[in-house]
């Protein structure tokens, strides 16, 4: 359907290019018709000649009569056959006329001549591009294309009167023909004249013919085709005196105003329509009679009355129920066409549209009302009264708001100000436009939108130019000052349309639109928002995918420009909305080229947020559907699949993502060695939670394959030593060591070589590599700082070498100890103690003695290190140091030379008494013990070999009598002594001090006085039975017998 | 090698010669539970047997053999204070007085106040210098068996010697010779006792 103003314009259009060429052709016609029709209304005259229809030719009819005049006698019937022939001569005079121009026509079509009904055809091919709709591109609106009407070809008033406004009469129309054959007007005058000649013979023979009304009438025609016009006038003049009821006085009195007003005789010419105007509706006449008043008051400048008239036609045609939309009747159309231009002439001179708003007031409202005013807008936009133009058609609306055709006038306005090159008029008339017919309007409670089309076209061609303006305006730099301004109009118009047409085609690029603006307003929310919208609530469209792009940019842009320094709690919600509008983009469009790029954002964010299980799930699913994506974005998302599951403690599913992100990565990549480093932990991870199971073995193997699968991973010394401590779990002491020994190959300077050492040694240790458990304590020793550390490792060492039986480098070990660490003394003791134990079972007597005598003389200078242990080591040191002085006593026999020997044995005996003595200072029961029961074995063992002494050979009898008497009294003493000190040792019984040394006293006293300590315990008898014994039945027998026996 | 340990070793010896017992249909390995008169409880003729065996190698002073043995005893008969304290004896004469201690502890557990295995025990303790340990088990004993005459005369060694508690001593030495008043060693250390404390 076209647009209001396409089928207007055509209207009008068309109304004045046929009233240009081709109106008196058609004027012709009408009057051929009205003619014909008088002229045949003579068939139906109840006349005895009846109008025969003769075939063949007009020429037959005439030859007919001819030959009735000639042959019948004059009777009644002879006048009415003289005004046949002559009727019929004028009737052949105009077939050979139109003969001339059926030719004429038929030549132009092939020479070229121009014609103007062809003219007149050929116009709608230019009329239908002749209206603009308002389609303007996005970016900016197009001047509409210039209107036909614009083309020059317009008519002017001068000429439109003068044809409008023409006589019906033929003598305008002298068009020189050519006919072939003959000349016809020299026939047509021909055949008038002779009618001329018959219709005066007929008045002058017959005066009172009834029918002289019509001859009279016949006459002034054939007057008036010779060209003998005022013959013709003084006829009718004469006729609409002689006959004023004639049927033909209408016609007559038309054509005589036709032949005032064409010679400007405009006021007769209006008394002449009058009487026509006068007879009625019954006349054919009355309606072109009230035009051609019009035209006679309007000549005379009456502008008022000449409306009164075109009105009161108007009035007529639709009484007559003509409708002004018909197409049918062209000719009928251009006249009405033509009425309203000489309507919009005459408002015009009377003053605009408000002279139409006045005359209507006065002379009632009429329902074509609307026709004059936008005849009237029309009229001033032909002289480009474009102002006018638009009041006209403005002063309508504004009185009938809510009148059908008010939103088509509207839109004239809109294109009336656009020709006239009205920006700002035609920019407010839009917005008004817009605002008056917006799909929630007033006006749409009246009339039913879907009824209203073109209305609704061009509200959304309106809208979008709306839109299209203010976002070209929010463009220009030399409106900056409007800026905001300008953005706020654009966003409401744009909004307006989408909320009415957001169904339609357009709107999605409409929408698109509107996210740009807003967009490069730096709304990066609202842009987002509607790029989604333009993207997902839409058939998908061209723009779909890079809508759905943009969204996710603006987001981001919207986080990055407004929320850049928020709390974390406040960017989640948008981070989550960047997510959705990513992973929707990604899942909508994955042809898009940045789908992988958008979709690996979003899975960084869902990382960001710590939300893993969807990081995993999404990423997993970018590498699924874009396996083509560039190699960064796969290797991006792997990275990511990765953390996340090493983050639920997915670590096999880590490995595993982290080895694909390796894969991806290039060799001299700056991020590989972190790679590396999180794949080794998702190994490890592995690992610790095997061991956290107990499941060592596990443990071991996946902390060991990190050095094949994540070479150079930093934490590699870490989960190899792990994977040490878990084999020594599983005492797999082979393999450990190799492990260990690794570790400390590979790994010299770690932090945990030191350990490394222990675990070796402790591994050996276990594996019964005592030396090289030795050999690790050895090294502990070294690599420690800590004193104490190094005391025990070289303890522990000394232990293992001792425990191999490699005595040697047990005493190395220990000679180390006790150069390195003479304090604290006790410790340093303790090892010179094992020192001595050493030399001792090795059989180095001097060496073992010297270390004893290192140790009393260690422990002497002891000082405040001095306790209750150094005491006992030296004490025990001392008493070890003493015997050999006890041997060496007790080794002096007292033989020859008596006094010599008992000499070295009272001296020997004084040094072990020494010797023995001082041990007593020590204070240790035990070396006390031992000290005394030594010093009594020396008095016991003096006393003794004094008694075994060898006895002089030169004494006599008595003198050796003498000699053992005196020499008893010396034993006794010593003897007695030695029971006393054993007794001092008795005596720390009661000191709760008891030992090996005190039993061994009290068994040398019981020797010494069995009455006294001669105490055997009964003990160690074994049970005879494994059941006790039965009472001793004998005594019970023996009972019986004494008794006699019971009974 | 502590008293399970050696326990253990002997399982395998034990299994060989349960066969046997099996086959004789003697008794299968009893508890080791009290029985209110040990003296009714019936043994089994292999068990006896390998019991008057160990006493044999015990007189030999073959320890080892007689400590293998009552193992394999007490393994099977767990009722009877006897193996026990010969199996105590034995470890102790081959200088192991831990198992010795066990050993006695396990008759005890059998008959608390058994005569013999408290003055074994309490000997033991005074050999180690636990005499306050060793005089509340002779104290305790002799209230239950006050004729048993190792334990009075024990007890006033214990007294005498080490606790050096003359009264004490003197007390049991009387007792002695009053249940055995021909004696002439104890009747001699009263005399020392007697002049000692100028009774």
């Amino acid at each position: 359907m076209k647009p209001f103003a396409e089928r207007t314009l055509v209207s009008a259009i068309v109304m004045r290019r046929c009233a240009t060429a081709a109106s008196m052709a058609l004027l012709l016609n009408a009057c051929a018709v009205n003619g014909g029709k008088t002229i045949g209304s003579l068939q139906s005259v109840d006349i005895e000649i009846k109008e025969e229809h003769i075939d063949g030719s007009l020429e037959k009819a005439l030859a007919s009569y001819q030959k009735y005049l000639q042959e019948t006698p004059e009777s009644s019937l002879t006048p009415e056959a003289m005004r046949r022939i002559a009727d019929l001569k004028i009737k052949q005079a105009h077939r050979a006329e139109d003969a001339a121009i059926d030719s004429a026509v038929g030549a132009a079509a092939t020479s070229g001549a121009v014609v103007a009904i062809d003219a007149d055809a050929a116009a709608p091919s230019t009329r239908l591009d002749a209206p603009t709709r308002a389609s303007a591109p996005i970016a900016a609106s197009q001047p509409s294309a210039a209107d036909p009407g614009d083309n020059g070809a317009q008519e002017s008033d001068r000429d439109f009167e003068a044809r409008a406004s023409a006589s019906i009469a033929i003598e305008t129309d002298n068009t020189p023909l050519q006919v072939p054959g003959g000349d016809p007007d020299a026939m047509l005058s021909a055949n008038a004249r002779e009618a001329i000649k018959l219709y005066r013979d007929l008045l002058a023979k017959y005066p009172l013919y009834d029918r002289n009304d019509q001859v009279m009438y016949q006459l002034s025609r054939a007057y008036e085709e010779t060209g003998q016009i005022e013959a013709a006038v003084d006829v009718l003049r004469d006729m609409v005196a002689k006959f004023p009821n004639s049927r033909h006085i209408d016609e007559s009195w038309f054509r005589l105003g036709e032949y005032y007003f064409t010679r400007k005789k405009y006021l007769d010419a209006e008394e002449a329509y009058g009487r026509v105007i006068g007879i009625g509706v019954a006349s054919s006449f009355y309606e072109l009679a009230l035009y051609k008043r019009g035209w006679s008051l309007f000549k005379q400048d009456m502008y008022e009355m000449a409306l009164d008239d075109y009105i009161a036609m108007l009035d007529y045609k639709v009484s007559r129920g003509y409708d002004f939309e018909q197409q049918s009747n062209e000719v009928e159309r251009k006249h009405v066409e033509d009425t309203f231009r000489v309507i919009s002439l005459s408002f015009s001179y009377l003053g605009g549209a408000e002279s139409i708003v006045d005359y209507f007031s006065r002379k009632g409202e009429r329902q074509y009302e609307s026709l004059v005013y936008s005849h009237l807008g029309e009229y001033y936009l032909d002289k480009r009264r474009y102002q006018d133009a638009a009041k006209s058609y403005n002063a309508f609306v504004e009185r009938n708001p809510l009148h059908k055709v008010s939103a088509d006038f509207s839109i004239r306005v809109i294109e009336i100000y656009k020709k006239g090159g009205f920006p700002k008029l035609v920019l407010d008339a839009k917005k008004e436009f817009a605002t008056t017919y917006a799909l929630n309007a007033q006006y749409w409670t009246v009339f039913e939108i879907n009824e209203y089309g073109e209305v609704v076209e061009f509200l959304q061609s309106n809208l979008i130019d709306l839109a299209s303006h203010y976002h070209a305006a929010y463009q220009n730099k030399k409106l900056k000052d409007n800026k905001a301004e300008h953005y706020r109009e654009a966003i409401h118009w744009y909004r307006s349309y989408l909320q009415s047409f957001s169904d339609k085609p357009r709107a999605p690029e409409i929408n698109y639109q509107l996210a740009g603006l807003m967009l490069e307003n730096r709304d990066y929310h609202g842009a987002a928002l509607e790029y989604e919208r333009t993207a997902y609530q839409y058939p998908v469209h061209k723009d779909s995918s890079e809508a759905g792009y943009a969204a996710v940019y603006a987001y981001r842009e919207h986080l990055d420009n407004n929320l850049k320094n928020a709390a974390a709690s406040q960017r989640a919600p948008l981070l989550r909305e960047i997510i959705r509008s990513s992973l929707k983009f990604a899942d909508s469009f994955p042809q898009h080229a940045k789908a992988p790029q958008v979709m690996v954002g979003a899975v960084e964010e869902l990382y960001g947020l710590k939300d893993y299980p969807q990081t995993v799930h999404n990423g997993r699913l970018l590498l699924e559907k874009f396996p083509a994506a560039e190699q960064e974005i796969r290797r991006s998302a792997w990275i990511l699949v990765a953390h996340a599951s090493f983050d639920t403690e997915a670590f096999v599913d880590a490995e595993a993502a982290y080895g694909q992100a390796l894969s991806l990565t290039a060799a001299d990549a700056k991020d590989r060695a972190g790679l590396v480093d999180n794949l080794a932990a998702s190994i490890y991870q592995q690992g610790d939670l095997a061991r956290k199971q107990e499941d060592h073995a596990t443990a071991a193997s996946h902390f060991l394959r990190i050095r094949n699968v994540a070479p150079g991973a930093t934490l590699l010394a870490t989960a190899e030593y792990d994977a040490a401590a878990s084999l020594i779990v599983l005492q797999d002491w082979t393999q450990a060591a190799t492990v260990l020994n690794g570790f400390r190959r590979n790994f010299p300077q770690h932090k945990l070589a030191k350990d490394v050492t222990k675990k070796l040694a402790v591994v050996y240790q276990e594996s019964g590599e005592l030396l090289l458990a030795a050999a690790e304590f050895e090294r502990i020793e070294r690599e420690s700082e800590d004193d104490d550390v190094r005391r025990e490792a070289l303890t522990q060492a000394a232990d293992l070498y001792s425990a191999a039986k490699d005595s040697e480098k047990a005493l190395t070990v220990l000679r180390r100890y006790v150069k390195l660490f003479p304090s604290p003394m006790e410790p340093a003791l303790e090892t010179r103690q094992k020192i001595a134990d050493l030399y001792r079972a090795a059989g180095e007597q001097q060496r073992y003695l010297d270390e004893l005598r290192e140790m009393v003389r260690i422990e002497l200078r002891g000082g405040q290190q001095r306790n209750d242990r150094t005491r006992y080591l030296a004490g025990n040191a001392a008493l070890l140091l003493a015997e050999p002085s006890f041997d060496a006593f007790a080794e002096v026999q007292l033989v020859e030379p008596i006094k010599r020997n008992l000499d070295k044995k009272r001296l020997r005996m004084k040094a072990a008494i020494s010797a023995y003595s001082d041990l007593i200072d020590y204070q240790v029961a035990d070396v006390t013990a031992a000290a005394t029961y030594y010093l009594a074995e020396i008095y016991l063992h003096f006393s003794r070999a004094l008694k075994d002494s060898e006895r002089p050979s030169n004494l006599s009898a008595l003198e050796l009598e003498e000699y053992e008497l005196a020499l008893e009294e010396q034993i006794y003493p010593f003897e007695e002594r030695s029971i006393s000190v054993h007794e001092k040792n008795v005596e720390l019984l009661g000191m709760g001090i008891y030992n090996a040394w005190i039993e061994k006293s009290i068994g040398k006293l019981a020797s010494l006085v069995p009455a006294r300590y001669a105490r055997a315990e009964d003990a160690g008898e074994y049970l005879p039975s494994i059941v006790p014994m039965a009472p001793v039945p004998e005594q019970a027998s023996a009972d019986d017998a004494l008794s006699g026996g019971e009974g | 090698m502590n008293l399970m340990a050696m326990q253990k070793v002997m399982q395998r010896l034990v299994v060989l010669s349960l066969a046997l017992l099996l086959a004789s249909c003697a008794s299968t390995p009893t508890s080791g539970r009290r029985v209110s008169d040990y003296s009714s409880v019936r043994v089994s003729g292999s068990i006896n047997r390998d019991f008057e065996r160990s006493l044999e190698y015990l007189r030999d002073e073959n320890f080892p053999a007689a400590i293998e043995l009552l193992l394999a005893v007490v393994e099977r008969e767990k009722r009877l204070p006897a193996p026990y304290i010969n199996l105590g004896i034995a470890y102790y004469k081959s200088g192991n007085e831990k198992n010795a201690e066990e050993a006695f502890l396990h008759a005890l557990q059998l008959d608390p106040q058994h005569p013999a295995a408290t003055n074994e025990l309490a000997v033991l303790y005074r050999k180690q210098g636990r005499f306050a340990e060793a005089r509340k088990i002779y104290v305790n004993s002799l209230a239950k068996n006050p004729d048993y005459l190792p334990l009075v005369k024990n007890l006033g060694i214990l007294c005498d010697l080490y606790l050096q508690d003359l009264q004490c001593a003197l007390a049991q030495f009387n007792q002695y010779l009053s249940l055995e008043p021909g004696d002439k060693e104890v009747s001699i250390w009263l005399a020392d006792l007697q002049r000692r404390t100028g009774k």
